[in-house]
């Protein structure tokens, strides 16, 4: 590659400072400069400064601290909330991770299969995914009154008695998944939709030639084998998101009833800023940065095998 | 293209350098007061119109709210955090079980030289008792903006399912429960017959039972435990009489959701709710309230609801401040709040007054079966120390187990009286 | 034979459009029972039965209630506002950034995109303790500045616009700068208009996240005049609810209504831009 003498850049708006002179280098770094700032200190900063506050002691609105070592992180893995949380939340992703992929794939399918209706139907699917989650939440919330709440007056019509969803340690989580996948199951949905649409015509046909032109047959042989890396991402995704739930929390139960939907995030958001243990609230932090790296991370490179080699 | 994205970025970009110029100075000629209050589905109407005629009525002070919070809890938590980065509010609406919380933390400027430059609280009008319920340590430190009761709300037309009425209401809780059944048999699925808001704000009616059967939560020195008694006793047994006899686990809307939806015969609540219940209810059954049913001769009822603190720092804010709080609990306002809330009031003049509040009790007998109450008012109890709002989320905990027949007062006493023990600070002696 | 065939057909679509019609129902219901509710009055409200249309019509109070009760179009402004100002300052910081790591050489730059691609690990919420300390230190909590500054790094544009910078052949770069074009006019007049749709895309991903967010303006914002909408619509619920269904749901209504006319009205460049934007 020939190196190009540059002109002087007609000036970023952004810098007003004469720049380095000639070559790639200067202006890159330029170019990055703020970017890079940023990164540093919105970003990679403040993970730094979470893993300093999680080994002191401080409070906020104090000036001095002392390192503590371990000791938050033994406070947090001794309490019991703690480990309820993380279940929940794993729980919570046990649920939702496979109803929004099942249910977006089915759906994407369906609606692919014949040009009746698509756009509609497409946008229907849709709109859960750009509705604002806490308001949509207290909508739920009404539907799920124990009485006067539609579900359970469907299910009583049916003959079914409902249960007060939100209120009994049994269901309340389930609830909250169901909401869950009701929001991302039109997004998984469109993810699939154009995974759909990138597959080629021809792959059809010459599985047709092989024998295989039955709708289950096509399913196996061509579509899903090809939807492979788009199915990964979708997957990805929404573990990550499930992890990150707490609107519908915070609105519907708060984590009650005693802990039974006590997620992660929102016992980060409880301990940190209603009860000011920031000592705390900074090692579950670390926990719950920890714990989404890895699990995307492995997902990744566990799904990527899989689509690569299956 | 290139022009649409110049023509959006540029001025969306000043606009915005120039709005976060602005939210991060206030420099202002009159001013404005910061003011934080709770249960907003209660209060938003009212609290906006009384700013409203309160700015009208003092063109140099504006007031300006902050979100409002769910509960009086959320509230406290919220101001702790404000004392921590230096944002406190001038003027909130506390739960008045919450005085001691803040003032022991150095929060709430004391207010007698204010009532006393304007001539004094009984000039000025308010209820000895209700006034007294805003002093600490002998100084004052809220003044009353909404008080209210615990009162049972009964639906007639349910009642008379099993043959009873509203004045023949059984003045225990046992035979309260055991008419719940009644109805519940007689009017078919759907319908509760009994339900206990036990998930009230800081604990306010399990204190009623304990108070009701003439006994107290803390001691007179105001940092050991008192309700680790008979009363206390008989106050969790009471509560797991509630649960034995399969009392559904609904939540406080919920259950007035339900009440007013007609699906609920007796529900013990706080006044509070009683003009917004009328409201919902529309006429679709009777409605009728009916006094807390007292277990003892000197059976007392916890007075709840909030006092009107200020927490500005700065002179010109204070008084500011004062004028404010002044207004909101004055005739006017506690007249506006009246109309609107079931609370009671604290301003006697708004009540003597014909054309404020004077025919209003006339024309409303719901609303004048916690008026009649206030003769057995006692302290709504808050727990001093660091823990005060764990302490309230440990209590909570241990009722909920047992309205949920999970467990038995004999279990759940010493429990409660250990965790709650632990949370306490040590008595100054 | 084509009888069969096209039988087979007629109760295959019937069958799909069955299926899809109980999927959007479910995905639909939350929204329509939210319409029907805030038209309705309280006793309908509470009552038994079906009916998605009120018989008494009452949305104009419970409309008019929910917009006296709390400042929502203020709401819906700020919301505006600070989408926007997020978005625009996005721009800003990615455009160069993503250009550079897309079409400059420089020292430092794969460890700079790898440094991107572990930012996009992170979920945002975990920086919030830091982000907050940081914000009170320059006491700019509770000022739109909160809302806003901690937005403006955004790993996801830096990546989505790298890629897309990337796939525009460096043949036209060095014609322009043959043609003496400096690198900002050659961001602003070539990479820019050549990406616009995944621009487009990463605006509607910013704005429906920022828009939409509970979480961080319930730590960094207290006062009700610079309230974002999913903070704003919070005013009306509180423990003791149970009262103003009516006027509850019409709120919902309000705060829920521009995204999604927004999208009902752009719908395919919203999805187009969203496959486009994942795809790569």
């Amino acid at each position: 590659m020939t190196v190009i003498e540059q002109d002087r850049p007609h000036g970023f708006a952004m810098k007003a400072s004469a720049t380095k002179g000639s070559g790639e280098h200067g202006l890159g770094w330029l170019a990055v400069s703020p970017a890079l700032l940023l990164l540093v200190g919105l970003l990679f900063g403040p993970v730094a400064a979470v893993v300093l506050f999680s080994l002191t002691d401080w409070q906020l609105g104090s000036t001095v601290f002392h390192f503590i070592g371990t000791a938050n992180f033994k406070a947090l893995f001794s309490d019991p909330t703690f480990w309820k949380a993380l279940s929940n939340t794993l729980i919570y992703a046990a649920i939702v991770v496979p109803g929004t992929v099942l249910l977006g794939l089915v759906v994407a399918l369906l609606i692919e299969a014949s040009p009746g209706l698509r756009g509609f139907y497409r946008a229907a699917h849709f709109l859960p995914v750009m509705s604002t989650m806490s308001a949509m939440a207290i909508v739920w919330g009404t539907m799920l009154h124990p009485t006067i709440g539609l579900v359970n007056r469907a299910l009583g019509v049916m003959g079914i008695s409902g249960v007060n969803w939100l209120r009994d340690e049994r269901t309340a989580l389930l609830a909250l998944a169901v909401i869950g996948i009701w929001q991302g199951f039109g997004f998984a949905m469109v993810l699939f939709v154009s995974g759909l649409k990138a597959v080629p015509q021809q792959l059809y046909d010459a599985a047709a030639v092989d024998g295989a032109d039955g709708i289950l047959d096509r399913l196996r042989f061509v579509t899903l084998p090809m939807l492979g890396p788009v199915t990964m991402f979708v997957v990805i995704l929404t573990a990550k998101r499930s992890f990150e739930v707490f609107d519908s929390v915070r609105v519907l139960t708060q984590g009650g009833p005693n802990y039974a939907s006590e997620v992660l995030l929102h016992r980060l958001y409880t301990e940190s800023f209603d009860f000011l243990h920031m000592g705390y609230g900074a090692a579950l932090t670390v926990v719950y940065l920890a714990i989404i790296v890895l699990l995307t991370l492995t997902q990744a490179r566990l799904l990527d095998r899989r689509v690569h080699y299956s | 293209m290139l022009d649409q994205i110049a023509a959006r970025v540029g001025p969306v970009l000043a606009g915005a350098v120039a709005l976060m110029a602005i939210g991060a100075t206030s420099a202002r000629a009159e001013v404005t007061l910061d003011v934080l209050y709770s249960t907003p589905g209660t209060f938003n109407a009212l609290q906006q119109e009384l700013a409203k005629r309160f700015t009208e009525a003092n063109p140099d002070i504006k007031v300006k709210f902050r979100n409002p919070v769910a509960s009086y809890e959320e509230a406290a938590q919220q101001i702790l955090r404000d004392q921590i980065t230096g944002r406190l509010p001038d003027v909130a609406f506390n739960g008045i079980n919450q005085i001691s919380l803040f003032v022991d933390r150095g929060l709430g400027a004391p207010l007698d030289g204010f009532a006393t430059a304007d001539g004094g609280l009984a000039e000025l009008g308010y209820y000895p008792t209700l006034a007294e319920l805003g002093k600490y340590k002998g100084k004052l430190y809220g003044l009353p903006f909404a008080v209210s009761t615990p009162v049972l709300y009964v639906n007639a037309d349910l009642l008379a399912k099993a043959g009873t009425d509203a004045s023949a209401l059984p003045k225990t809780w046992p035979e309260l429960l055991a008419l719940g059944k009644t109805i519940e048999a007689k009017a078919g699925t759907g319908v509760t017959g009994f339900y206990y808001q036990w998930e009230q704000t800081g604990n306010w009616l399990f204190q009623s039972l304990v108070t009701s059967k003439g006994g107290r939560m803390l001691k007179a020195d105001g940092c050991s435990i008192a309700f680790d008694d008979a009363n206390g006793k008989w106050a969790l047994q009471t509560l797991e009489g509630f649960g034995k006899s399969g009392m559904p686990n609904l939540g406080l809307g919920q259950a007035r959701q339900s009440f007013v939806a007609g699906n609920i015969a007796i529900l013990a609540d706080s006044t509070s709710y009683v003009a917004a219940a009328e409201r919902q209810i529309g006429g679709r059954f009777q409605f009728k309230t009916v006094v807390f049913p007292l277990a003892g001769a000197d059976g007392r009822l916890p007075a709840g609801g909030n006092v009107a603190m200020v927490f500005a720092k700065d002179a010109e804010r204070q008084k500011a401040a004062w004028k404010y709080v002044k207004f909101v609990t004055g005739p006017v306002g506690q007249t506006a709040m009246v109309n609107t809330t079931g609370y009671m009031p604290g301003n006697e003049i708004a009540v003597k007054t014909p054309d404020l509040l004077g025919a209003f009790y006339a024309k409303s007998p719901n609303h004048m079966t916690s008026i009649q109450q206030l003769p057995v008012l006692t302290e709504w109890a808050s727990f001093p120390g660091d823990n005060s709002l764990k302490i309230i989320e440990v209590i909570k905990h241990h009722m909920e187990s047992l309205v949920t027949a999970k467990r038995t007062a004999d279990q759940v006493m010493p429990e409660l009286v250990g965790a709650v023990s632990g949370l306490l600070p040590k008595c100054a002696g | 034979m084509i009888a069969r065939v096209s039988d087979r057909r007629l109760a295959g679509r019937l069958a799909r459009h069955a299926i899809l019609i109980l999927t959007a129902a479910f995905a639909l219901l939350p929204f329509l029972w939210m319409v029907s509710l805030s038209l309705k009055p309280p006793q309908e409200i509470f009552q038994a039965g079906f009916r998605l249309w009120p018989t008494v019509f009452h949305g104009g109070e419970n409309y008019r209630v929910a917009l006296t009760a709390a400042p929502m179009f203020r709401f819906l402004l700020n919301g505006l506002l600070v989408c926007a100002a997020i978005f625009a300052l996005q721009l800003l910081v990615c455009i160069p950034c993503a250009y550079a790591l897309a079409k400059l050489r420089f020292r430092g730059r794969d460890t700079l995109f790898s440094a991107v691609l572990v930012g996009l690990l992170l979920p945002p919420q975990a920086l919030a303790i830091p982000h907050f300390v940081l914000l009170n230190v320059f006491g700019l909590l509770d000022t739109y500045a909160a809302l806003i500054l901690p937005w403006v790094i955004s790993t996801f544009g830096i990546f989505l616009l790298r890629q897309f910078f990337r796939s525009i052949p460096d043949e036209i770069i060095h014609a322009a700068r043959l043609d003496g074009l400096g690198e900002f006019e050659i961001i602003w007049r070539i990479m820019i208009p050549m990406t616009a749709p995944a621009l487009a895309a990463f605006g509607i991903f910013s704005v429906v996240a920022h828009w939409n967010d509970l979480f961080w303006p319930l730590i960094a914002v207290r006062r009700e005049e610079i309230s974002t909408p999913a903070l704003g619509i919070l005013l009306f619920r509180d423990d003791e609810a149970g009262q103003f269904l009516g006027p509850l749901m019409a709120g919902a209504v309000i705060i829920v209504a521009p995204l999604l006319a927004a999208f009902l009205i752009a719908q395919r460049r919203f999805i187009d831009g969203l496959a486009v934007t994942t795809m790569k």
